[in-house]
């Protein structure tokens, strides 16, 4: 009996090892294959995983199989391996939540390929919304990686979401300044020039008292499109109408006041006086 | 070449359109509206220069002369256009305007329950340039630069028009003799029991036809809009036949798009926003 108790120990550690070098090999062969399938495809980067991984995970299977086949009770190493799975998920938290978080984007939509969108303080052209981060072009072409967590989690602003958008002018005129005649003046401007829409109509707000000026702010919609020519445009012709007009935009101011009541001697010098 | 002027004892209006054998070093100047065209060919090659002025500086005539070869520097604008055989016959056009035109008449005005009318409203044309058989284009201009302005429910949806005035006249005598703008009649009726405020009214012209008639004034077809009881919305469609106002009208331009009827539809809900 003993004997044959051997004899079938030993069968088993033979069929252990057949299993063994049978997946050696064709680990090596598969990994290989893949390898040479991927081959045009796929970066060097790529490829070593590929071919590192396919190797790995089979000899992994067949080394399994060869160990149950000595009668190792895989029960632990499945206990191993759970562990092991906690640990990686404790690893990988962050990349998981922008995978997660990238899934909600797709889903919710707020900005697509193509459309500029400002975050904190970048602004640029999405360039693609991928698994874990979304990659924007700035307007000086600088390249920009914005992990999806981060949009999930802030303010995001899409700049060419609607088709419209207005601009505030922010203004100050002098204080002796008819305001009729600087609305009248503005309003004018505006029809005048043709990227200006005329609905919706201009807006003028009288925001109040400042310290050297009135300050008033003048809004006037455009084209998604053409609001960059438009700013300029308009702006340089709101300062030509006001010198027409004779509208002041005075600069800071201060009134000085003297203590006591003495008045300030103040010479006169006469021009041709200098010139000698 | 052909500068035709009919005699009717009505004042008429000197046709620009048609058909214009330009000799060598020959410019033909024209003035359409606010718009002043030169337009010349030197052997294979066409040079076309133009300026748009604004809607105050159209005049009443408009009309197109020979002259000796210009100078393109005497406009703001200039394009050349190279062919490899020389083309002789200039083909000018006229085309209605390619986005919706909203008019704002002077005086707004109000349309008591039950009550019908019909104003014309003008709305400035382009003038399409061609040259040579089998036809090239070489360009479309406006007669006069109008402003853009936006249509729509809100500042989310709409779409971008030009903005013009109209006097909504009611009278085709009250008409001026105009080359450079289509006449469009619009009826309107109120059949519900609240006044019909017009402050706006949006003219789908990229998808009307243009006509002249026998004085040479342009139209176009007539449209209706008319608002039923009990409703907000109301209903615009566009006839299909010259309007009765334009004798003898002839045929110029097809539409620049078809469009289907839902496009209508969507048209005047927010014709009377």
């Amino acid at each position: 009996m003993l004997e044959s108790l051997g004899g079938e120990f030993t069968l088993q550690v033979l069929r252990a090892v057949v299993i063994a070098i049978a997946g050696l090999v064709l680990a090596k062969l598969a990994s290989a294959g893949l390898t040479r399938l991927a081959g045009k495809r796929a970066t060097a980067h790529q490829l070593m995983l590929v071919h590192r991984g396919s190797f790995y995970s089979i000899l992994a299977l067949f080394l399994v199989s060869a160990l149950h086949q000595l009668g190792f009770n895989l029960g632990v190493l499945l206990g191993a391996a759970g562990i092991l799975t906690v640990a990686i998920g404790f690893a990988s938290q962050t990349s998981a939540s922008n995978l997660i978080s990238g899934l909600f984007l797709l889903a919710e939509k707020p900005f697509g390929i193509g459309d500029t969108i400002r975050v904190g303080t970048t602004t640029g052209e999405v360039l693609s919304v991928d698994l874990l981060s979304v990659k924007l072009r700035t307007f000086d072409n600088l390249y920009v990686r914005i992990p999806n967590e981060s949009l999930i989690k802030a303010e995001m602003t899409n700049l060419t979401k609607f088709p419209i958008r207005r601009l505030d002018i922010p203004l100050g005129v002098a204080y002796g300044s008819d305001m009729e005649h600087v609305h009248a003046t503005l309003v004018k401007t505006a029809e005048s020039n043709p990227l200006c829409l005329e609905e919706p109509q201009p807006l003028f707000i009288f925001l109040g008292f400042g310290d050297s000026s009135i300050n008033i702010q003048f809004s006037v919609w455009a084209q998604r499109e053409t609001f960059l020519t438009l700013r300029n445009s308009i702006l340089q012709e709101i300062k030509i109408a006001f010198e027409r007009e004779g509208i002041d935009i005075p600069f800071p101011q201060r009134t000085l006041g003297l203590l006591g009541g003495e008045a300030l001697p103040v010479r006169i010098q006469d021009a041709t006086a200098r010139q000698e | 070449m052909e500068n035709s002027k009919l005699q009717t004892g009505v004042e008429d209006v000197t046709r620009w359109w048609g058909d214009y054998r330009l000799p060598e070093a020959q410019a033909l100047r024209c003035e359409i509206g606010s718009l002043r065209l030169s337009v010349q060919r030197r052997g294979d090659e066409w040079l076309v220069a133009w300026e748009t002025g604004s809607e105050m500086s159209a005049g009443t005539s408009s009309a197109c002369t020979p002259a000796a070869a210009d100078s393109p520097e005497a406009y703001a604008n200039t394009e050349r256009y190279l062919f490899q055989t020389p083309r002789e016959t200039l083909y000018l056009r006229p085309l209605l305007a390619d986005r919706p035109v909203v008019s704002r008449p002077t005086v707004p005005f109000q349309l008591p329950p039950g009550e019908e009318t019909v104003i014309f409203i003008s709305s400035p044309v382009w003038v399409k340039l061609e040259v040579g058989e089998p036809r090239a284009a070489l360009n479309e201009l406006p007669v006069q630069r109008l402003s853009d302005t936006w249509f729509g429910a809100s500042t989310r949806e709409g779409e971008l028009c030009y903005a013009t005035q109209t006097a909504a006249r009611r009278f085709l005598h009250e008409l001026p003799a105009r080359a450079h703008r289509a006449v469009t009649p619009v009826q309107i009726r109120n059949r519900a029991d609240t006044p019909l405020r017009l402050d706006r009214i949006s003219l789908p012209a990229p998808y009307l036809r243009l006509y002249h008639d026998a004085r040479g004034m342009l139209w176009t077809q007539a449209i209706t809009l008319r608002r039923e009881e009990g409703s907000d919305l109301a209903a615009l469609s566009v006839e299909q036949t010259p309007p009765r106002e334009a004798d003898g009208a002839v045929l110029l331009s097809e539409p620049r798009r078809t469009a289907g009827k839902s496009s209508f539809v969507r048209a005047f809900g927010a014709l009377f926003s």
